[in-house]
């Protein structure tokens, strides 16, 4: 469960950018790719007792907003690009095993819903 | 939201029966004006309960990752080779490992290993015996080892002249994968026991490494484990991927293993 972990690494973060900007964070909005070894369920279940370590905070009242990445692939072969949920090697269009995946590790804060303190 | 004009969060009363025009563009505090029943004016901002969406884009597991590159750094300065094994619990990293380090000891190869485990030094008892610096470190309830944990044991378990630093991770099919530990490569170990399907089930680790060992492969007719649909579920998730057969058992694959660890770009 190492999500515990990461949920606990993205409150410090959080508790630096309102520290920092002087901001109180009402949402994190949250990219996760399909590969990245992250469970968008377990990372909501771990949010609540991570943000708990850190009380006086201020971010108590933050959500979190998950979204799983869709997956960019490239055709090597003829050179179509195509979306996916998941990853595929077989190209829709030249039926060839040719695809090459551009991402699905990624786990990035895309933006917070701020107001001032 | 301010009842009287309808702006987000006032926390100050006040009465206008007027117009006034100000804009929230969702980025900013506008300061605007209103004009009191007894005609006075005044300006205000209220922008503190004014909640806007700022963009960041960053990694949240930055702070793993910077520690990461500082390990990097070390490894490279050093001209050391790093390899990060990870696999899940059984899959014979400790074995396959005991065997490589007495290869490369043999061929006069520098190796040190740092070894994860929950809890415990009985990895660590057994690589010892092929008499290379090894170093355990208990990750008690994590299931995974992190930058952190590799960067305090550096200095101590990576005598000066090593030439390939070996990371067993903790077994896990799922969450070493997230955490950079600042190696070249990561080498994913996939047993014959586990069958042919692991890298569609759990296909994270498998997608991320850069060499899959195919391990136990002495049982393979015993356990009617099929090779080709092994091989075509690893290229689903990662048709770059190298891979081999390997036994520490019967020797089979070592050699090739050994070739690629010592030929394997810092």
């Amino acid at each position: 469960m190492h999500e515990l972990a990461i949920a606990t690494s993205l409150a410090e973060s959080l508790i630096e950018y309102q520290e920092k900007n002087a901001v109180k964070i009402n949402a994190a909005h949250i990219k996760v790719g399909v590969l990245s070894g992250i469970d968008p369920a377990a990372l909501e279940f771990a949010w609540e007792p991570a943000v708990a370590n850190f009380p006086g905070k201020n971010l108590q009242q933050c959500r979190l907003v998950i979204e799983l990445a869709k997956l960019k692939h490239t055709c090597r072969n003829c050179g179509e690009t195509f979306e996916f949920d998941t990853w595929h090697l077989e190209c829709p269009a030249c039926h060839q095993e040719t695809l090459k995946r551009e991402n699905g590790s990624e786990f990035i804060l895309e933006s917070v819903e701020v107001e001032n303190v | 939201m301010c009842k009287e004009c309808g702006c987000s969060g006032h926390h100050h009363e006040h009465h206008h029966e007027h117009h006034h025009e100000h804009h929230h563009d969702g980025e900013t505090e506008v300061p605007h004006t209103h004009t009191r029943p007894d005609g006075s004016v005044y300006t205000h901002t209220h922008g503190e309960k004014l909640t806007r969406e700022i963009a960041v884009g960053s990694a949240i597991l930055a702070a793993n990752d910077s520690v990461a590159e500082s390990n990097r750094r070390f490894f490279r300065e050093r001209n050391m080779t790093v390899f990060n094994l990870i696999s899940s619990p059984g899959a014979g990293k400790t074995t396959l490992l005991v065997e490589t380090l007495k290869k490369l000891s043999a061929a006069g190869v520098r190796t040190a290993v740092i070894v994860g485990d929950q809890y415990g030094s009985i990895d660590a008892e057994r690589m010892k015996a092929a008499g290379v610096p090894v170093t355990q470190i208990e990750t008690h309830s994590s299931c995974h080892l992190d930058a952190s944990r590799i960067q305090e044991v550096l200095t101590s378990a990576i005598p000066e002249g090593t030439e390939i630093v070996f990371i067993e991770n903790v077994g896990n099919l799922v969450c070493p994968v997230a955490f950079d530990l600042g190696e070249d490569a990561k080498i994913a170990l996939l047993s014959t026991p586990e069958g042919e399907e692991k890298p569609l089930k759990y296909p994270a680790l498998f997608a991320a490494a850069e060499m899959i060992l195919l391990t136990k492969c002495d049982l393979e007719q015993v356990l009617d484990w099929n090779y080709n649909t092994s091989v075509k579920n690893i290229k689903q998730v990662n048709p770059e991927a190298r891979f081999m057969r390997i036994s520490a058992k019967t020797g089979e694959g070592m050699e090739n293993w050994t070739e690629f660890l010592l030929n394997r770009e810092k």
